[in-house]
C-alpha cells in the first residue's frame, strides 16, 4: 500500500542573530515554532505539517532543538505510525562526549568538536526529552538513534546568518544559508524520509525512518544531484563528508544510502511547454546486509535549478517550494518540495 | 494526465539459420503472427486479408499483440525486405512501425534516419505516425503513403553477426533486440508510443497525449554492459541518442510536426546484480528522457532495475511480473524490466 502523500510547507527563513551554534539552533527553533508560514497562513505546532519543537538551554546558551512530528490534522494520528523524533544539536563550550556520533561504515565516525552542530533522528520514541540528554547515549527516554551527523560547515569558515525549513508531516529539511560573499548552504534533516514502494518492506508503519546532512568538510555542492562526496541524500562513508543513513526497518542498524543515478539539470530543464518537471528521487542502501532495498523520497523532486526559498506556483496556487543548493542569486541544483 | 498503463509480453525468440536480413525478417514476421507467447499463453494478432500485399490491417490485434504485414516487392530480392506492424491500441494517430532490411541495396533511396548509411543486410526500425497504407519501404518521405516517419536507424550491425531475435511488444509499442549467443553480442531498437510526457500541453504531446519515436542502438557497436549510465557510441546505449550516423539514436517526434527532437535516457544510472528489494523483488525506477536540456517524458513501464541476463522473465510464485531487456544473452548487464 502506497504510503500517504507528504504536503511540504515552507516556514519563513529567519536570520540568525549571530553566526555562532547557540544561535543557529536558537534559528531552529523559532522557524520552528512560528505561528505563520512563509506565506503568510496559520501554521499550528501539532497539526498537519507542523511539527512541534523544543530545545535544550539547561546549561545556558541553547544545545539541542528538537522537533516532534504533528498528530492531527492531515498528519498520521499518534499510535499510527512509530514515535519519532528529529534533533539538532551541539555546545559552543566544549566537545560533546556523551552524544552518539554518526557512525557509517562504523570506522567512519564522525568527530565530535565543539561548535559544531549535529543532527539525528530517533525512533519508537514517545518524544520524552530530559535536559542534557543531548549529550547522553539516549537524548530521549525511549527510542533508538541514528547516530547523530556533523550538519554544517563550522561557522567562522561560514558565515551562516540564514536559516531555511521545510516541513511535512513526516520529514524535516533544513538549509543553514549565507546571503554573501559566499551563497552556498549545508543541509541536514531527515525523519520517515523513504517510500520502499511496498509497505511490507518498511518499519511496521510502512516507513523508512533517517537522517541526512551535507556534512561538515564542505558546502552542499550546487552540483548536489551528481555529486558523490558533499551533497545532500548521498552517504559517502566517509567521516565529515556528506551523510545519509537510513534505519533497517525493525533494528537499530542503520545502512548508508545513496542516491540512485547520476543528473545534471540546469535552469533550462523544463518541459517544452514550460512546466517544471517533477522527477522522482531513488535512493539505494549500501550495507551488503540488507540489500539496497531502494526508497523513494517521499515528495522531494528533482527539478530544474532553482534557489533556495523560491516557490513554484501556477496562476496564483502554490505547487510546491524549492530547496536548493544555493541561497540567492545564483540557481543551482535544486528539489521541489510538493504541497 | 498519464497515459494509459502498458502491458509488456514477449514473443517466443526464434534461431535465425539464414543470417541474411530476410532471414531475420522471416524470423521477425513469424514471431509477430505468431499465436502463443514465449509463455505459453494465447495471443491474438490482427490479419491482413492477404499478407504480403500492400494494404492496411483487415482487423487489429487485442491486448498487446501487434499486427504484422511483410513486403516481399521492395528491392525484388524475392524475399522479405520489410515487416510493418500495428498496434493494437490505435489513435487518431495512426502509428506503424517498420522493420526493413536488404541483401542488395541497388537504387535505395530510403528515409535515414541521422544519415544512417544504407547498408545490406543491416537492419532497420522506424515509426510512422499519421500513417496511410504502406506502399515501399524504399521511399524517401515514408513507407505509408502520407503522414510523418523518423528515417530509418540501424537497429543491428550485419545480420550475419547475429543468431537469434528477440521481441516484446505491448500495446503501443515494440522492442526488437538481435543476440549472438555465442559472443553475447546485443543490438536492437524500440518504435512506437513508449515515452509518456506526462502532460497535455501541446508543446510536450501530440494530440493524443503521446510521445512518438524510435529508439536504435546502431550498426557501429553492440550495447555495452554499463549501457544505463553509458553516453559514448562505443557502448550503444539503447535510449540515449548520438547525432552520428550508424551510431545508436533516440528521438520522438516533435508533437504537432514531422520534427524529430532527442529523447535521450535522462541520467547516468548504474544499478547492479545486487539490486534488489528487502525481499528480493526486483526494483522498478522509473526510466525519465530528455533533450539533455529540456524534459521529454517518463518511459512507459519500462523500468531500471538490477543488472540481468536479456531475454529473461521475472516472476514471483506463477505470477508474471515482466521481462528483462540488458545488453547480453550470457551474462548479467544494466536492465530494464519490461512490466507485465
Amino acid at each position: 500500500m502506497a504510503l500517504p502523500t507528504q504536503k511540504w510547507r515552507a516556514l519563513a527563513p529567519v536570520n540568525l542573530a549571530a553566526n555562532t551554534l547557540p544561535d543557529a539552533l536558537n534559528a531552529l527553533h523559532t522557524a520552528g515554532t512560528a505561528v505563520t508560514y512563509a506565506d503568510g497562513s496559520a501554521r499550528v505546532p501539532g497539526t498537519d505539517s507542523a511539527w512541534t519543537w523544543g530545545r535544550d538551554t539547561s546549561s545556558g546558551a541553547n544545545q539541542a532543538s528538537f522537533a516532534l512530528p504533528p498528530t492531527l490534522g492531515y498528519a498520521p494520528a499518534a499510535g499510527t505510525v512509530l514515535g519519532q523524533a528529529l534533533m539538532w544539536c551541539g555546545s559552543s563550550t566544549a566537545a560533546p562526549t556523551g552524544m552518539v556520533a554518526y557512525a557509517y561504515p562504523p570506522a567512519q565516525v564522525d568527530a565530535k568538536t565543539q561548535n559544531m552542530m549535529y543532527c539525528g533522528c530517533v525512533k519508537n520514541t514517545t518524544g520524552i526529552y530530559i535536559a542534557g540528554a543531548w549529550n547522553t547515549a539516549a537524548p530521549f527516554t525511549t527510542g533508538q538513534s541514528t547516530g547523530f551527523a556533523r550538519a554544517f560547515v563550522l561557522p567562522v569558515t561560514a558565515i551562516w546568518n540564514r536559516v531555511y525549513m521545510w516541513e511535512c508531516p513526516e520529514a524535516i529539511i533544513v538549509a543553514f544559508a549565507q546571503t554573501g560573499p559566499s551563497i552556498a548552504t549545508s543541509w541536514s534533516g531527515g525523519g520517515a524520509i523513504g517510500d520502499p514502494g511496498i509497505s511490507g518492506l518498511g518499519e511496521t508503519d510502512g516507513r523508512i525512518y533517517g537522517v541526512f546532512t551535507s556534512g561538515s568538510n564542505n558546502y552542499n555542492q550546487s552540483n548536489m544531484w551528481a555529486n558523490t562526496g558533499d551533497a545532500a541524500f548521498y552517504e559517502a562513508g566517509i567521516a565529515g563528508q556528506s551523510r545519509f543513513g537510513c534505519f533497517i526497518p525493525g533494528s537499530a542498524t542503520i545502512s548508508g544510502y545513496n542516491r540512485f543515478g547520476a543528473y545534471a539539470p540546469a535552469t533550462t530543464f523544463l518541459s517544452r511547454g514550460g512546466e517544471v518537471p517533477l522527477v522522482p528521487v531513488y535512493c539505494t542502501g549500501s550495507l551488503t546486509a540488507s540489500l539496497p532495498a531502494p526508497i523513494r523520497l517521499r515528495e522531494v523532486w528533482l527539478s530544474r535549478d532553482g534557489i533556495a526559498g523560491q516557490v513554484l506556483s501556477n496562476g496564483g496556487v502554490t505547487l510546491g517550494y524549492v530547496a536548493g543548493a544555493n541561497a540567492l542569486t545564483t540557481a543551482a541544483d535544486a528539489a521541489v518540495l510538493t504541497v | 494526465m498519464a497515459n494509459p498503463t502498458l502491458h509488456w509480453r514477449m514473443l517466443a525468440p526464434v534461431y535465425v539459420t539464414n543470417t541474411t536480413a530476410s532471414g531475420f525478417l522471416d524470423a521477425l514476421y513469424q514471431m509477430g503472427t505468431a499465436t502463443t507467447y514465449a509463455d505459453g499463453t494465447t495471443r491474438t494478432p490482427g490479419t491482413f486479408a492477404a499478407p504480403g500485399t500492400a494494404s492496411l490491417p483487415a482487423s487489429l490485434g487485442t491486448g498487446s499483440a501487434w499486427t504484422w504485414n511483410f513486403d516481399a516487392t521492395t528491392f525484388a530480392t524475392g524475399q522479405k525486405t520489410a515487416i510493418y506492424g500495428y498496434a493494437p491500441t490505435t489513435t487518431a494517430l495512426n502509428q506503424a512501425v517498420a522493420i526493413c532490411g536488404t541483401t542488395s541495396t541497388a537504387g535505395a533511396v530510403w528515409k535515414q534516419l541521422f544519415a544512417d548509411t544504407r547498408s545490406g543486410n543491416v537492419l532497420y526500425m522506424g515509426t510512422a505516425k499519421n500513417s496511410g497504407t504502406y506502399t515501399s519501404w524504399n521511399n524517401a518521405t515514408t513507407p505509408f503513403s502520407v503522414g510523418d516517419f523518423t528515417g530509418l536507424g540501424s537497429l543491428s550491425s550485419t545480420t550475419s553477426l547475429y543468431s537469434i531475435v528477440y521481441m516484446w511488444e505491448c500495446e503501443e509499442a515494440v522492442i526488437v533486440q538481435v543476440v549472438n549467443t555465442t559472443t553475447g553480442n546485443v543490438s536492437g531498437g524500440a518504435a512506437g508510443a513508449y515515452i509518456d510526457p506526462l502532460s497535455a500541453n501541446v508543446a510536450n504531446a501530440e494530440t493524443d497525449g503521446r510521445l512518438y519515436g524510435v529508439a536504435v542502438t546502431g550498426a557501429s557497436n553492440y550495447m555495452g554492459a554499463t549501457w544505463l549510465s553509458a553516453v559514448s557510441a562505443t557502448l550503444a546505449p539503447l535510449f540515449y541518442n548520438a547525432n552520428t550516423a550508424t551510431d545508436q539514436h533516440s528521438v520522438t517526434f516533435t508533437p504537432g510536426a514531422g520534427t524529430l527532437v532527442v529523447s535521450s535516457r535522462f541520467g547516468n544510472i548504474s544499478p547492479t546484480n545486487q539490486f534488489t528489494s528487502r525481499n528480493g523483488d526486483l526494483p522498478q525506477i522509473p526510466l525519465q528522457a530528455w533533450n539533455l536540456t529540456q524534459y521529454i517524458g517518463q518511459f512507459r513501464q519500462i523500468f531500471i532495475t538490477r543488472d540481468s541476463v536479456t531475454g529473461t522473465a521475472w516472476q514471483v510464485g506463477l505470477n508474471p511480473k515482466g521481462y528483462l531487456l540488458g545488453a547480453s544473452p550470457i551474462a548479467s548487464t544494466d536492465a530494464v524490466l519490461l512490466a507485465y
